[in-house]
């Protein structure tokens, strides 16, 4: 299983904070088992969920590295982290 | 300029000058040094109040509007007394308490991409805790075009990060966040409970001191991360963008 972490922001909006664990062989993968589960986060992740592009304020984390491309490869045990861009101060 | 600790200051910083990474030759740069600080609210204050007890020799503050009541959760240098007053005379006057030898200049404005390069043309570091991404883009931009480095830190809820940001050797914020999301349209767009900016800007000043003195790891190519909710945090690592339409020009710096 990979195990997805959601920011603070999106945890809030399907009221759960905890790593969501999915079933997938590469990062769209992973987003697409997300994303059945939680419909409403779409426009969050995709800027259309057609093509699948990311939102130009996401980044995603594989076991702390930078990852861009995403057929890349997971294996269970992987962390996949989303970091969304937030300006509070 | 430069101008020696006095009898008072070695006296008031004597337990920081015994750190073996910092000694007289350290506290002496960070007293020679000048950083601006975009924004001194809840991340940019705790900042500025940090810098100002560890000896800093100049601090540009940079800050439009009043102080109003619901600030005062968070802002380090603002207390109740202080509402209605212009921010950065309160700033100012709560700074020179802590550290009444500091030079500071301010400006009561927030910043804009026409006066990012002229307010920071004179720093020796840059600390972005501004609350909207036009003000945090307009400070990137600035900066890598000065070749100025920027400490940037963030938080929304309980989560934050911080990273540093030197022209040609990490990436920049546009190359992270190209875009901002869409729901930011205002500062009040983000709930905030004080201890969270706080320990964003908390690790935003040392980030600042070990910049300036120039010992220990630094958060460079790398984001650190949390999430103070579930203690989740990370150190990651990230990367150049090559079509960053800010800093993709600049030649990498190994």
């Amino acid at each position: 299983m990979i195990n997805i972490y959601l920011p603070y922001r999106l945890g809030q909006q399907i009221e759960h904070h905890d790593p969501i664990a999915v079933s997938a062989t590469t990062i769209k993968t992973a987003l697409q088992q997300l994303l059945r589960q939680y419909p409403q986060l779409d426009s969050s992740i995709w800027v259309d969920a057609r093509t699948q592009q990311l939102t130009g304020y996401t980044q995603l984390f594989v076991n702390q590295q930078q990852v861009t491309d995403l057929d890349a490869q997971l294996q269970a045990g992987d962390q996949l982290h989303l970091v969304q861009a937030m300006a509070g101060g | 300029m430069t101008a020696s600790l006095s009898t008072l200051e070695i006296a008031r910083l004597t337990r920081q000058i015994d750190l073996p990474e910092i000694g007289l030759a350290g506290q002496q740069q960070l007293k020679n040094a000048t950083v601006a600080i975009s924004r001194v609210g809840g991340v940019g204050g705790t900042v500025a109040a940090a810098l100002a007890r560890a000896g800093i020799g100049h601090l540009i503050i940079v800050h439009g509007g009043k102080v109003d009541a619901q600030y005062l959760n968070r802002w380090q240098l603002a207390t109740a007394a202080d509402q209605d007053q212009v921010t950065v005379d309160v700033f100012g006057k709560h700074l020179r308490q802590i550290n009444p030898t500091m030079q500071i200049t301010s400006y009561h404005e927030n910043i804009s991409p026409a006066r990012a390069p002229i307010l920071l043309a004179s720093a020796d570091v840059i600390v972005d805790g501004a609350p909207l991404f036009e003000e945090r883009y307009a400070i990137n931009a600035a900066a890598i075009a000065q070749r100025t480095p920027l400490v940037s830190g963030a938080m929304y809820g309980h989560e934050g990060y911080v990273t540093t940001i030197i022209a040609g050797q990490t990436p920049c914020l546009a190359c992270l966040y190209p875009h901002k999301p869409d729901y930011w349209v205002d500062h009040q767009v983000f709930p905030v409970l004080g201890a969270c900016p706080g320990m964003i800007g908390s690790l935003m000043a040392m980030e600042v001191i070990k910049l300036i003195v120039g010992f220990g790891q630094l958060l460079t190519r790398r984001l650190w991360h949390m999430n103070l909710l579930t203690y989740d945090m990370n150190l990651l690592t990230v990367e150049r963008n090559r079509h960053c339409t800010v800093c993709a020009t600049v030649e990498e710096i190994p």
